[in-house]
């Protein structure tokens, strides 16, 4: 277990560092440095930025030094300092924009990824123990349509039959008077009523993936011999069925977080553009078109960073769960 | 090691004397398996007994329904299938029979035997045992099921059984893990788990198939102490000629769902009746056959149960087919002895069948 | 030699069996895949779409730039059969003209249908000049109305007034053509590492999974974003379109290689390979001529399954802004015209194109699925 244990957090610790380059390269796409950009901009407002400061921000940045020094400046400001750069856009250090809607994202992707499993759990297994009831062919028919919806399709939608029909106005995470409020109890219980539909809309396409994944395992393992040598043992059919197969099937369901969380990560962004959520997506999505693009690499970077981790953690439960993969 | 207590006396191994009434009476078994092509007949009328005490062994190829009618003695058949018609008497510890197939397959009385009076050893010892959980937890819930032991009496009891089974160091091993053992402890397992609850007839679908040869001859080895230790009757399937010459006391041979032939061990072996069964002993290597002789194989393949042929069902196959009779007449159970049947119109004249397999 | 070899099917097999026997691999495949209904109506459905695609601007009544500033978000008309029309002429099909009306307080022009005003809408009708596959000249349009100076909008106007159906048929050609296009890029990528890495093992196998793992762990969508942003935004559309379609399939490959390594891994150890490998075939001929053959069902399979989420990630990246952009019609730049809430609730209609995204994906994951239980015609 542990040899396991650590050989995964090596592999983490090299995936986090493949992740901080592609998120380094991001910022270094665009043509031209960032401070050409920068004083272009500051000249359009009407400023000028005087030859001091400049140079101060080219020798902070090390722009006249090779990528990897550059990279190393700006990975070890994050590291040992927590320095993510400064967003010019905004005149701020990233840090101070980012962290708040990095934490809506954690929390709203950490939601919808319970919720995803509490529904498809179930379902999945209904839907394999009773497979080709009516039930099973409408969830399965489900499960098409919430894997070929867009996520930000169904807020559109969702969005528009709510002010068309209920007149309500459903963005948002917050009621106007509790945006800028200092965190209360009132301020979360306002966070939670306006927090449904974004999960909904969130967990529909990876609860149709998970059902499907779900059903497809169990399916396999029903018909295994060791569910038949149960069942020669007298066990009774509802005690074998969650004692046994869906107990194996639940280890192969648990992997599956490596590849929802990306994917929910992803929607979440879409969708929180649609849906104006104060999370990472649409800042992102601003910093991206402003070019601002250490506001930008840091959001990658972090959402990266947040789905590598969620990853480690699927793998830890897993092998706690799976002796298999345990003692491999 | 102190043998368990026998339930109730015995008749010594291997003596001609029968018990007056069998363990298991099974009578015209009939079992359809549904499929996507249609039903298919995969056990199409069979009578036998299975002695107390004794070995059976049900020999035939793959798709002859010996391991369809091994299941349905526990009445547990695959969702798509169902007994037809027939009756399996299964003669319980107070004398009194019970007809498997008139109980609810998920019923609680189908089910308070299985395990406990009837046990299913099978086919894949690596997969025959759920791969998250350890030996333990898969023995222990079923001895106190069964007898209703305590938590650590019944653990005593599975430590005991898989000393029996040959497992070294048992007390350890029961927190380990099926994929910890190898092939053959794992199937050791699966003995000492199907004989935990000291069951009184064992049905042994093909267990010692997946197996190396060594390991196969330990098994069967084993089976056959805790048989005379027990008392144990025993449903042996299998294709192997060469384990049934070891294990069987009884022999009955399938094809194509149906028995075309039952006898002991020594009529079949030395003098069979049937030409499948002729056919079946000759396609078997033996030490001491001249270099050049060659190997028999029972020529073409089984046919499709959904293209069964007229008449007999082994006529396209057989070399002493008879035209006009083979291919028209069903030639229906022949006695020939008691408890030696034979389907087939020559079953009365050996000299016949074998003057014309020569060859 | 290989007549002695060669398998052959005893004569007492029935004749059913001979045939199942003897199948083509493909001709097994096509028997089971067109056992599944849905999947068989899927083929005729996407076949359809791509075809609607080519044929775009024959099928389209408009082009995706005429405009009409009258309509600004003119609602969809409905398409009625038989009706008479002022000069009491019947028509088989037809539409109602609106009258339009400004609300000075609102300041919103609503429509309302006049059921008095008839305007035939005929087949073939004649329209817009066009070039057929950019190769014939002709001015035919499948649907259209009769008199080509009057409006017909059969799922409404947008912004522009220009029509959403006709943006709609032609944005299939970019959004089902970007689909076709990455998966071959990803296949070739897919099949080239996921080939090397299944075929020769050992450490190049590991570094070629770590990198599937890693790409695999990252979300897409902020990368692609990433990516897309660093398009010089003044660039040749088409070079636009290369660029999104290159970027999408960076990721799109990891599966497809996935799949190929495993069938590999499993094929490396068959029987017909080894006795390929030992009659002194060169490694080219084992994988090309033995092994690449015995896979391309599931290939074709995840192919088809790939297709789809290559469909919706142009959509999204498109929809946010930062993939292709107008002049170039897609359905994520269609969509990004339903953006905001306002423009939604004024005009509904414009989800319209999020339909044609479903249904084709709902039909391309149909039909993959399809393949894919037919692609294992002996189990």
């Amino acid at each position: 277990m542990l040899r396991y244990m650590l050989r995964r957090l090596v592999y983490t610790l090299g995936t986090l560092a493949a992740v901080s380059v592609v998120a380094f390269l991001v910022i270094q796409l665009p043509p031209g440095d960032f401070l050409t950009s920068f004083s272009a901009k500051f000249a359009e407002q009407g400023g000028s930025l005087d030859t001091d400061s400049l140079t101060a921000l080219k020798l902070r940045y090390g722009l006249d030094q090779p990528w990897y020094v550059q990279y190393w400046l700006w990975i070890s400001g994050i590291l040992f300092r927590g320095d993510f750069g400064e967003s010019f856009e905004w005149n701020k250090p990233v840090s101070e924009l980012m962290w708040d809607r990095f934490g809506l994202t954690v929390l709203l992707s950490g939601i919808t990824l319970v919720v995803t499993w509490l529904v498809a759990l179930p379902i999945g297994i209904y839907s394999a123990v009773r497979r080709y009831s009516w039930l099973d062919y409408v969830v399965t028919f489900l499960g098409f349509l919430g894997l070929a919806i867009p996520s930000f399709l169904l807020a559109l939608a969702l969005m528009y039959v709510f002010s068309r029909y209920f007149g309500m106005s459903v963005s948002g995470l917050f009621s106007p008077a509790y945006v800028n409020a200092p965190w209360s109890l009132a301020k979360i219980g306002d966070l939670a009523m306006h927090l449904w539909l974004p999960v909904f809309v969130l967990s529909t396409h990876g609860t149709a993936a998970l059902i499907r994944v779900m059903r497809a395992n169990l399916i396999d393992e029903l018909y295994k011999p060791y569910v038949q040598t149960a069942r020669a043992n007298g066990l009774g059919e509802a005690e074998l069925l969650f004692k046994y197969p869906v107990r194996v099937a639940l280890n192969p369901f648990i992997s599956t977080i490596g590849w929802v969380l990306p994917n929910l990560v992803s929607g979440a962004i879409v969708t929180s553009v649609v849906m104006s959520l104060p999370t990472a997506g649409p800042l992102l999505l601003s910093a991206l078109l402003a070019q601002d693009m250490y506001l930008a690499g840091s959001f990658i970077l972090m959402l990266s960073v947040l789905t590598v981790i969620g990853t480690l953690i699927s793998d830890l439960l897993l092998a706690w769960l799976d002796p298999r993969v345990r003692y491999a | 090691m102190r043998p368990i207590p026998m339930p109730e006396p015995m008749p010594a191994h291997g003596t001609a004397a029968v018990a007056p009434s069998p363990l298991v009476a099974v009578a015209d078994l009939k079992v359809q398996i549904g499929t996507d092509d249609g039903l298919v007949r995969a056990v199409d009328g069979v009578t036998f007994d299975v002695p107390r005490g004794r070995t059976l062994c049900i020999v035939g190829e793959s798709g002859s329904g010996k391991s369809v009618t091994g299941r349905a003695l526990m009445n547990l058949l695959p969702p798509s299938g169902r007994i037809a018609a027939g009756s399996i008497l299964y003669s319980g510890r107070d004398g009194e029979a019970v007809d498997v197939t008139k109980l609810d397959p998920r019923g609680r009385q189908i089910r308070s035997l299985r395990g406990k009076e009837i046990s299913l050893i099978s086919q894949e010892p690596m997969a025959a045992l759920s791969p998250v959980h350890t030996i333990g937890q898969q023995l222990v819930p079923v001895i106190r099921r069964h007898l209703g032991l305590s938590k650590k009496a019944a653990q005593a009891r599975a430590v005991e059984m898989l000393g029996r089974v040959g497992i070294p160091r048992p007390a350890e091993r029961l927190g380990n893990y099926p994929f910890e053992f190898s092939g053959g402890m794992r199937q050791r397992v699966c003995i000492a788990l199907a004989l935990s609850c000291r069951p009184r007839l064992l049905i042994a679908d093909e267990p010692t198939t997946a197996l190396d040869v060594t390991t196969q001859a330990n098994i069967i080895d084993l089976l056959q102490e805790l048989q005379r230790e027990d008392g144990l009757s025993i449903l042996f399937i299998t294709h192997d000629l060469g384990v049934v010459a070891e294990i069987a006391d009884d022999v009955a041979v399938m094809y194509l769902g149906k028995i075309v032939e039952r006898g002991t061990v020594e009529q079949i072996f030395a003098d069979p009746r049937h030409p499948y069964t002729r056919a079946l002993l000759k396609s078997v290597p033996r030490l001491g056959a001249g270099r050049g002789t060659r190997l028999a194989a029972i020529r073409g393949m089984v046919p499709s149960p959904f293209d069964r042929p007229k008449g007999c069902d082994f006529h396209p196959r057989c070399d002493a087919a008879l035209k006009g009779i083979c291919n028209s007449v069903d030639p229906g159970t022949v006695t020939i002895g008691p408890r030696r049947d034979v389907r087939c119109v020559l079953a009365r004249e050996p000299a016949a069948i074998g003057g014309a397999s020569h060859g | 030699m290989s007549d002695v070899t060669a398998p052959t099917v005893p004569e007492t097999v029935a004749p059913a069996a001979r045939r199942f026997a003897e199948a083509s691999q493909w001709t097994l495949i096509f028997r089971r895949f067109r056992r599944h209904k849905l999947a068989y109506a899927s083929l005729f459905v996407v076949l359809g779409i791509y075809l609607v695609a080519l044929l775009a601007e024959f099928v389209a009544p408009f082009s995706p730039d005429s405009y009409n500033a009258r309509f600004t978000y003119g609602p969809p008309q409905t398409l009625k059969f038989f009706g008479t029309d002022a000069a009491g002429e019947t028509h088989f099909m037809y539409v109602n003209g609106h009258r339009m009306s400004f609300d000075p307080v609102a300041l919103k022009r609503t429509f309302v249908v006049d059921e008095k005003s008839v305007h035939p809408v005929v087949f073939f009708a004649k329209g817009e000049p066009y070039k057929l596959l950019g190769l014939i000249p002709w001015d035919r349009h499948l649907i259209g109305p009769g008199d080509p100076s009057q409006p017909m909008y059969l799922w409404g106007a947008d912004r522009l007034g220009r029509d959403v159906l006709s943006r709609t048929i032609h944005g299939a050609r970019i959004s089902m053509s970007i689909g076709l296009v990455g998966v071959a890029i990803s296949l070739f990528l897919g099949l080239l590492l996921g080939g090397i890495s299944g075929y020769y093992g050992g450490w190049i196998d590991e570094v070629v999974q770590r990198c599937i793992d890693f790409l695999k762990s990252i979300p897409t969508i902020p990368l692609w974003m990433g990516l897309a942003a660093a398009v010089p935004a003044n660039l040749d559309p088409l070079l636009v379109y290369l660029w999104i379609i290159i970027i999408l399939s960076l990721i799109g490959w990891t599966d497809l290689a996935r799949v190929v390594r495993g069938r590999f891994l499993s094929l490396r150890t068959e029987d017909f390979v080894l006795a390929a490998r030992l009659d002194g075939c060169s490694r080219q001929r084992v994988i090309w001529r033995h092994m690449v053959p015995s896979f391309t069902s599931h290939i074709v399979a995840s192919v088809t399954l790939a297709i789809p989420s290559m469909i919706l990630a142009e959509t999204a990246l498109s929809f946010l802004g930062i993939g292709l952009k107008e002049p170039v019609v897609s359905w994520g730049v269609l969509l990004k015209d339903a953006q905001s809430i306002l423009a939604l609730t004024t005009a509904p209609w414009l989800l319209a194109p999020g339909a044609a995204v479903v249904v084709a994906v709902l039909a391309l994951n149909f039909l993959g699925d399809g393949i894919r239980d037919a692609a294992d015609p002996y189990a």
